[in-house]
């Protein structure tokens, strides 16, 4: 048993994610105990809204492993969280509640059968890297175009009005259950819901980065001809890791859709294209752990200045990611969390050097 | 049917105009500036503050809004741009960066609507419909960018140095190209006819600093759809998108027209990355 | 006896370029056999064509019997060709133990025992065994081009294909260079083709000689008798008018 903890353990550590040791893990299990028990003593408001801070995690997570893992830059991850929560919403509106989760399900599933075709024609086709952005660009464009063209009682699937600009309302949120025995997650449940699927999905992340798989969307980035080189089909690299990226950012528009209640085509326009590309630079393109950090952060600090008057957050927002790509190039996070690093090598090798056993002064 | 062929001829121009700056950055210094936009609202703001606070004529403002432009290009060249010339993707991202700085700047120091202009001509009629003398000044206009442009790169010193470093930066530079000179002179003209474009439109369009964000995104189209090269690529996409936007717009409305360029752009993308200059280039070298 | 690869009548031409004009020969498995040539013959091109970066104007390439031409890349790399390209593309932010485990992790899959026994010979191999833990981008010139030749080995390919494996090296670095690819053909029996410039590593590997010129093999033999063919000292010198 003790071995297999160890084995598991082993699996998760790697060159690809910041942070191996017993100390780190014992930190990183404090820091999740602390998150699932944050709701049982904090009001329901405050809950709630972190909650929804949560869910832009996986948009964040999702441009990470593409672009800072894999060397694909895709702006199209924004369109498929939308996607995802308007599937969401045609399915759960039509459905009994009970099988909202089912709904969930094929939500994701159904936009990870998109982000494969999307996919194809992209790595298949030989689209270079920056015509890769470019493309997805306009794709992304071209879902916000066609859905806010879609305002009128004529577009509708089932009960669900598409709603044009003004997007879809009525979501109903996820619950399990019905009848008396039902959980609807609102509030804390959603929270709880939020935070469990958001650590599974890290460790996951963890799992893949660090195995083989990983290397490969390592190497992938780094110099595709000589992977190719090596016998591997970089097209199928990125095909795959394309899916399981717009399967992560699938899930986070299912939330989002679940907890708003709503979604419309601007969550997919052009500012919230950017917003994720700033949350992954901002944080450290090359790391996970970075970009949950940076994400929840920016965007905490993204509705504190929409309280105070929403003009300034965008002018904030670019003016840090102008700062971060000419002074930061690594990311912020990931330079505090080098230099952490570096300290605390220097620590070691000081009380190494002072270590009577090796010869040092006494 | 002269409908059609209107509609046509002022999507070439509006497309022509908004590329060729944007083209030539890119084509000369393999950027893709994302300020663009912002260059094109500049010229416009600039216009119409000209025109109705300091009752200058339209036609003097044009130009020196296009001055202003340049200039604001070439400061940002001097200052940030020029760091970033291998980092292409980190080029992108400032320069969009850039763009919603300067936006959100004049956006927070004059408000959301500007002043309006009118349009210096009249209009005339053809059957029923009216159209405007305007429309086809700003035709000749593009028609002069193009044939400016194509003199510069052709018939002068900066045209063949620029074309030389476009093949071979190193080896330009070892002849005693002074690149660097170069790159901010390239990238303060793109910038001022972006400025020329906002400036030529800002008596037809509700102006505001998002003025130019519809600009953008079809530049970009006509940019991919185009190539590398200043002159072919803007006028050879400006043609073909032309006619798929105009015709669509006629037949059904402006954003089938829209949806038409997005979606042939992207079918460029996948089947002729270098657009319509690597077909040319394919068709010469057979030749 | 059959060879292990034949290059049969190939062509490639770039637009109006012709490059290889009817390249033909054949390498028996587990011999060596070096490609020399002026600037411009095709050396490069004839490599990248072998290894499915470049489709044939005409001509075929076969492996043990089995046509590869028109294959992709990473079908050829499978079948057992392993190269090392001229400019060192090793992983430059990855360590030398990592970039070494990129190339033989599809072949021993999960296995990490297996994986770590296979990366821990190839870099006792080419003498990087000390520096497993640096980073590849910091390693000298040398190291790096030892590291690319050792990553192309670790997979215990079929065929092994060199470009120009000692360029930027110091004399000794080449020396130690001729001394892995000959260990590599006697001990593993490993099929060799090196494009190459440098004649000392020429010499030190004493192995057939194909010289090239304008696309297609000009002369075959041993190296002294490349050194004194009137043919080969004009197509490098250029003949007196």
């Amino acid at each position: 048993m003790r071995s297999k903890f160890f084995d598991l353990i082993t699996a998760l550590n790697g060159p690809q994610t910041v942070g191996t040791s017993p100390l780190y893990w014992r930190c990183f299990a404090i820091a999740c105990g602390l998150l699932l028990l944050y709701p049982i003593i904090g009001e329901d408001y405050a809950v709630s809204n972190n909650g929804f801070l949560l869910v832009w995690v996986f948009l964040g997570l999702s441009v990470c492993i593409l672009w800072g893992y894999t060397g694909i830059f895709s702006f199209g991850q924004t369109a498929f969280f939308g996607l995802a929560g308007y599937v969401y919403g045609v399915l759960s509106i039509n459905i009994p509640p009970e099988y909202s989760m089912l709904a969930a399900v094929c939500g994701i599933a159904l936009i990870m059968l998109l982000t494969a075709i999307v996919g194809y024609v992209i790595f298949y086709g030989g689209i270079s890297s920056l015509y890769i952005a470019i493309f997805t660009l306009m794709l992304t464009l071209l879902a916000e175009t066609l859905l806010s063209r879609t305002s009128g009682p004529q577009f509708r699937i089932g009960s669900a009005l598409l709603g044009g600009s003004n997007g879809m309302v009525g979501i109903p949120p996820l619950q399990i259950g019905s009848g008396d025995f039902v959980i609807v997650f609102v509030d804390k449940p959603f929270f709880w819901l939020v935070a469990a699927l958001l650590i599974l999905v890290f460790l996951g992340l963890r799992f893949l980065l660090n195995s083989n798989w990983g290397y490969l969307m390592v190497a992938t980035r780094e110099d595709p001809l000589r992977t190719q080189l090596f016998g591997y089909d970089i097209r199928r690299i990125q095909l795959i890791t394309y899916i399981i990226a717009g399967g992560i950012a699938a899930l986070g528009g299912v939330l989002f859709a679940s907890w708003n209640n709503f979604i419309a085509p601007s969550s997919m326009g052009m500012t919230a294209a950017t917003l994720p590309i700033i949350w992954v630079a901002a944080g450290g393109r090359a790391s996970i752990q970075a970009v949950t950090i940076s994400t929840f952060t920016l965007q905490w600090i993204n509705q504190q200045l929409a309280y105070g008057g929403g003009a300034y957050s965008l002018m904030f927002f670019a003016i840090l990611l102008l700062c971060t790509v000419m002074l930061f190039p690594q990311g912020i996070v990931t330079t505090i969390e080098m230099a952490l690093e570096e300290y605390l090598e220097r620590r070691r090798v000081a009380r190494l050097e002072k270590s009577p056993l090796l010869g040092g002064r006494l | 049917m002269f409908g059609l062929f209107y509609q046509i001829l002022a999507t070439f121009s509006f497309l022509v105009l908004s590329t060729t700056g944007l083209a030539i950055i890119f084509g000369v210094m393999n950027i893709i500036n994302f300020a663009h936009a912002s260059f094109i609202m500049l010229g416009a703001v600039v216009t119409v503050y000209l025109v109705s606070a300091a009752n200058l004529s339209v036609f003097l403002a044009i130009p020196l809004a296009a001055l202003v432009a340049a200039a604001v290009g070439a400061f940002l060249e001097l200052t940030l741009i020029r760091r970033l010339y291998n980092r292409k993707l980190d080029c992108l991202l400032a320069t969009w960066a850039i763009n919603i700085i300067i936006v959100q700047a004049v956006f927070l120091w004059l408000g959301t609507s500007q002043p309006g202009i009118d349009q210096p001509f009249g209009s005339f009629k053809v059957g029923d419909a009216a159209y405007n003398y305007y429309e086809l000044f700003l035709f000749g206009c593009a028609a002069l960018v193009l044939v400016a442009v194509f003199l510069l790169f052709r018939f002068t010193r900066f045209g063949l140095n620029v074309r030389a470093a476009m093949q071979n930066r190193d080896m330009a530079e070892g002849l005693g190209t002074n690149t660097t000179a170069m790159y901010l002179k390239t990238f303060a003209l793109g910038a001022g006819l972006a400025g020329l474009t906002g400036a030529l439109y800002a008596p037809l369009m509700p102006v505001s600093p998002y003025f130019g964000d519809r600009f953008l995104w079809r530049a970009f189209t006509v940019l991919i759809v185009g190539g590398a090269d200043p002159l072919i690529g803007p006028l050879m996409s400006s043609v073909a998108l032309g006619g798929v936007y105009g015709g669509l717009t006629w037949l059904w409305d402006s954003v089938a027209g829209s949806i038409g360029i997005l979606l042939i752009t992207m079918i460029f993308i996948r089947v002729l990355p270098r657009g319509f200059t690597g077909l040319w280039d394919i068709l010469r070298a057979r030749k | 006896m059959s060879d292990l690869v034949t290059v049969e009548n190939l062509h490639k031409s770039f637009g109006g370029l012709q490059v290889l004009r009817g390249m033909s020969f054949g390498v028996p498995e587990g011999e060596m056999r070096v490609l020399l040539g002026p600037n411009g013959c095709g050396k490069s091109t004839f490599l990248k064509t072998m290894i499915g970066l470049h489709r044939p104007s005409a001509g075929q390439i076969s492996l043990a019997g089995e046509r590869i031409d028109g294959l992709h890349p990473h079908e050829i790399a499978r079948l057992g060709v392993s190269t090392k390209l001229q400019v060192p593309s090793v992983f430059r932010e990855l360590s030398v133990y990592q970039n070494i485990r990129i190339a033989v992790q599809r072949e021993t899959g999960r296995d990490a025992r297996s994986r770590n026994m296979v990366i821990d010979e190839t870099l006792d191999m080419i003498g990087l065994l000390t520096q497993a833990g640096n980073r590849a981008g910091n390693l000298s010139h040398g190291h790096q081009q030892w590291l690319e030749i050792g990553m192309a080995i670790a997979s215990q390919p079929r065929i092994l294909l060199l470009d120009e494996p000692t360029a930027g090296m110091t004399p000794e670095e080449t020396q130690q260079t001729a001394q892995i690819v000959l260990r590599l053909n006697r001990q593993k029996g490993m099929t060799v083709i090196i494009v190459e410039h440098d004649m000392a590593f020429v010499s030190a590997l004493d192995a057939p000689i194909l010289v090239l010129n304008q696309g297609s093999i000009f002369f075959e033999g041993t190296l002294r008798q490349v050194r004194t063919h009137q043919g080969v000292k004009e197509i490098y010198f250029g003949s007196r008018a």
